[in-house]
């Protein structure tokens, strides 16, 4: 392995992240057309999380 | 087999303890909060959030802080992984994940899994390698240690309510156990060659005179801790067969250990903080034991030439399909065992070429329930889970109640264990039976007969298990993408909840000392009885599945000898 392409510095990461301004205008875009199966897999997501909250509160009981 | 292997099966192993040790010490005094040589750092955390880490919660309360910071965290991969395309940080230009794909994986990162159907190199960006997945590596692997840490508590408690507070373990474990380790091993593998770096590819001239593109990018940090906190989600879809992410056999070496290490320390720091040293050198020699059997059961399976080979009269040799001529027999019986004991699910060779017996051990290990060392700290609640069982069933021989480090157990306690251990089997034979009748899921195996229903038990198996290895040959698929991701849920908090509401029941007992009607829990009776409880549960369950799989195909390769 090259030791050029073993490390890149801290410093040009940030500056990656800061010259790409128009990131949030993709995400509002992709929010807005495909919003539909995002919606399920999220409520899915949280459901499956909250079932076992009331899982755990009905351990309680035991 | 020659002695040169035996000799690497023992010293990986060796190390991985001889690392933990000290290591366990050291976790002992921050789970008991004595270590804070970061407090300012932790001070800044507790203020963003509101949280007192001096107020301690009941178990009800920890459990919710649990599964409410596991959600926050799956939310927040799920919108990384989908919008990653929008996102800075992508020098491949990647696509954002399908929809049942993100929640697949963000599941699988969030329950320290790391199952992956996607290629790393060919699919995700920076950002989503470093703030999304690596960052779950650790929350992870953070949150899994806090409950086995509210499970010890829970033993030195004498009638109390309190096992501690999940948001201050959640740091200080982070802060002062997976970051510097992490730092530490990121900085000697990317010294033995690993890349760390922002660029996302090279090209390379090949010999016929055409270019291929070299993928790169930040992978030493990732590694270490992949291996550390036993999540096992390679950067590269070859994992640690790949010479990026393992380049010789010193790193390889330094992967097996690391994988381990963190759960054998979790056992040493439950011994030391709980006063009990000589019990958690007991489930110390059990874990080390059965993953000793299971590397030496894989390499005596792997050094024999098939018998395919041999009817051919070619020169016999060890089973190489599938592994690297870098590693050999040896280091991939013994990367198979730890990784498939350890609830890693990183590989350096491919698990599906493995011989029907070679693999259908490494699949036995994760249906034993991930406690060989098992994963950073479910390994050690899960052994504990067993230890209990075990002296339930001693008490039952005997007639006396039973009690495990001072603790009486109860009928309670034993609903619970039962409640913990057979949501694994639900979800392992349930899935996979639904799965072998419905074509939709049928359509994505590589091939039929005991081999196809290998690779779909080992898939639910190691989701379950929250494993994340795979028997490979699996096409990807929406179905298996949602059903999977209900496995690792299931085997995550499933698992995890029992062992909280058992942590809240012996808080709240006092803690007795041992009377001459006390089974030792220290000894070789314990250690021989632990073993057997752990293989009858685990084969009562599981052999009939594995008995038309990989038992099977076994058979079927001998019947292929003997025809020709």
């Amino acid at each position: 392995v090259r030791s050029d392409i073993v490390f890149t510095p801290p410093l040009s990461a940030l500056a990656a992240i800061a010259g790409d301004p128009l990131w949030a205008l993709g995400i509002v875009s992709t929010l807005a057309t495909e919003f539909d199966m995002d919606f399920i897999f999220i409520a899915a997501g949280v459901a499956l999380f909250a079932a076992f909250a009331g899982y755990a509160a009905l351990l309680r009981r035991i | 087999m020659n002695i040169q292997g035996w000799a690497e099966i023992a010293t990986t192993i060796g190390l991985s303890v001889a690392c933990g040790w000290p290591l366990g010490i050291y976790m002992a005094r921050v789970w008991d909060g004595k270590v804070r040589w970061l407090a300012p750092v932790e001070a800044v955390f507790y203020r963003a959030s509101g949280v007192d880490p001096e107020k301690g919660q009941s178990w009800l309360a920890y459990t919710i802080s649990f599964l409410a910071f596991s959600t926050a965290a799956f939310l927040f991969l799920y919108a990384i992984l989908r919008l990653q395309q929008h996102l800075p940080l992508n020098p491949g230009g990647f696509a954002g994940f399908t929809p049942d794909l993100a929640f697949n994986t963000a599941i699988s990162f969030v329950t320290n899994t790391n199952w992956q159907f996607y290629s790393g190199e060919s699919a995700a960006s920076h950002l989503t390698q470093m703030a999304g997945l690596t960052v779950q590596n650790f929350a992870s692997a953070a949150a899994g240690i806090a409950v086995a840490a509210a499970l010890a508590r829970a033993f030195v408690s004498n009638r109390g309510t309190s096992l501690g507070n999940f948001w201050a373990d959640l740091v200080r474990i982070t802060l002062y156990i997976l970051l510097p380790l992490s730092i530490v091993v990121a900085l000697v593998l990317c010294a033995l060659g690993v890349p760390q770096t922002l660029l996302g590819h090279v090209d390379a001239n090949t010999m016929e005179g055409a270019k291929q593109a070299i993928a790169l990018g930040p992978i030493a940090s990732q590694e270490a801790i992949k291996q550390i906190g036993t999540n096992g989600g390679g950067f590269f879809n070859a994992n640690s067969s790949h010479p990026f992410e393992n380049p010789n056999s010193i790193t390889n070496l330094i992967e097996e250990v690391i994988m381990n290490m963190l759960g054998f320390a979790c056992v040493v720091a439950f011994g030391r903080l709980v006063g009990v040293a000589k019990e958690a050198r007991a489930l110390l020699i059990v874990m080390v034991i059965m993953v000793g059997a299971a590397a030496a059961g894989i390499y005596v399976a792997e050094s024999q030439p098939t018998p395919a080979v041999t009817a051919a009269h070619v020169a016999p040799g060890p089973n190489m399909e599938g592994k690297e001529v870098r590693f050999g027999a040896p280091s991939t019986s013994v990367f198979a065992a730890m990784t498939t004991g350890a609830s890693d699910g990183a590989v350096n060779g491919m698990h599906e070429s493995l011989t029907p017996l070679g693999g259908g051990i490494a699949m036995f290990m994760i249906h034993l329930g991930e406690m060989l060392p098992g994963g950073v700290g479910s390994g050690l609640y899960s052994i504990v889970l067993m230890a209990i069982l075990a002296v339930f069933v001693a008490g039952l021989m005997v007639g006396r109640t039973p009690e495990y480090l001072g603790k009486k157990i109860e009928a309670k306690e034993m609903q619970l264990v039962m409640l913990a251990t057979l949501i694994l089997t639900v979800s392992v034979l349930g899935f996979t039976g639904v799965a072998v009748v419905l074509p939709m899921a049928l359509k994505t195996l590589s091939t039929t007969g005991a081999h196809g229903l290998s690779e779909m038990l080992y898939a639910y198996t190691s989701a379950t298990g929250n494993n994340g290895s795979a028997f490979a040959g699996l096409g990807t698929s929406p179905y298996l993408n949602v059903t999977l991701g209900i496995a690792m849920w299931l085997g995550r908090f499933g698992y995890a909840v029992p062992v909280l509401a058992i942590a809240g029941t012996l808080v709240a007992k006092p803690r007795l000392a041992p009377t001459a009607g006390t089974l030792p829990t220290h000894g070789a009776l314990f250690v021989g009885l632990l073993i057997g409880v752990i293989l009858i549960l685990a084969g009562l369950q599981f052999f009939p599945a594995l008995a038309l799989g990989p038992i099977v195909e076994h058979f079927q390769m001998l019947q292929f000898v003997a025809s020709h």
